[in-house]
């Protein structure tokens, strides 16, 4: 019996070599590249009648507003002495890629002068044309921030249309 | 007498196999050098992805950026036949841990891995795919690919 083993390993053994094959060659093909950086920033929510959102550039319309209208959607209206306020909020995310950075700076600018006798205020700081103003220097990256939003109207201010543009900035620390 | 013939034997032909196998494989093959690998308009066999930065607006690669490119390969005999078919495999060579790699759909290892039988004598195109995720820290890439090319003996 253990003849017969051994008779049988000794087959294999040639069967494998009378079949090895191959002429064979081998070549490197390297390949390079530069992986860079990069962060995205988006406007998840905000009051109003939106759209865009998840992307760089939502628009939320308001309609038409008053001090003794009906507030827009998603905002609530409060109405002073002297003016009155619409309030909501706007949710901000920011996100990376290839990034060690742990946090961001997030600003915000308004796109163009503001009408005369409206301000416009985002956590309470009221934004210009001409500066920006920071919301968060600690930003969490992949969360959306919530920003209270509050466009203050003064009642001298003419019946005239408010548009206007709010331009977010996000840098990595 | 067989009794002790047999094992004696057994040891004699386990023991020249190899040495008859080689000289068998020597008078039926090439030398090891028959085939050429030419990458087709690849300097230097070097393939340059460019700039890899993350496509935020693409729903259908969360998480990673996927670079393709292609290249053209050739397996040339040095015998000057065109005919017979290759074997084209592929594995990593020089590995970068913040990518992986992609020929044809085929990931890469370090162990090679079938990517093609191609004719001889012809270029083909292949397509390599860079998947880098976005927790990847930036930087230089520097990876290479090793290609074998092989011509099995029924096919000579």
């Amino acid at each position: 019996m253990k003849h017969i083993v051994l008779i049988i390993a000794a087959l294999a053994v040639l069967t494998v070599a009378g079949t090895a094959s191959a002429a064979t060659s081998s070549a490197t093909l390297t390949v390079t590249g530069t992986v860079e950086s990069s962060i995205s920033i988006t406007v998840e929510s905000a009051g109003g009648t939106t759209s865009g959102t998840g992307t760089a550039a939502a628009t939320s319309d308001l309609g038409s507003i008053s001090k003794y209208g009906s507030a827009p959607t998603g905002f609530t209206l409060a109405r002073g002495a002297s003016n009155w306020t619409l309030s909501s909020t706007i949710g901000v995310q920011v996100v990376k890629a290839n990034l060690t950075s742990t946090d961001y700076t997030l600003t915000a600018q308004l796109g163009s002068a503001p009408a005369s006798g409206v301000a416009w205020k985002l956590n309470g700081s009221t934004l210009s044309d001409s500066a920006a103003t920071t919301l968060t220097s600690t930003g969490t990256y992949a969360s959306t921030g919530s920003y209270s939003w509050d466009i203050v109207v003064a009642d001298s201010a003419s019946a005239a249309a408010i548009d206007n543009a709010i331009n977010f900035t996000a840098s990595s620390n | 007498m067989a009794r002790h013939f047999l094992p004696a034997f057994l040891v004699v032909a386990l023991v020249t196999a190899p040495a008859v196998a080689a000289r068998r494989r020597a008078f039926v093959l090439p030398a090891p050098d028959a085939l050429t690998i030419t990458f087709v308009a690849a300097a230097g066999g070097t393939l340059d992805a460019g700039f890899i930065a993350h496509d935020f607006s693409s729903r259908s690669a969360k998480g990673v950026t996927i670079v393709t490119r292609t290249v053209a390969v050739r397996v040339d005999r040095r015998d000057g036949l065109t005919s017979g078919l290759v074997t084209l495999r592929a594995s990593i060579e020089i590995e970068d841990p913040r990518c992986t790699l992609r020929v044809d759909g085929v990931e890469l290892h370090i162990a090679p891995a079938t990517i093609a039988i191609v004719p001889a004598g012809t270029a083909t195109t292949h397509r390599i795919e860079i998947t880098v995720p976005v927790s990847a820290e930036q930087g230089a890439l520097f990876t290479s690919i090793r290609w074998e090319a092989a011509i099995e003996e029924n096919n000579r």
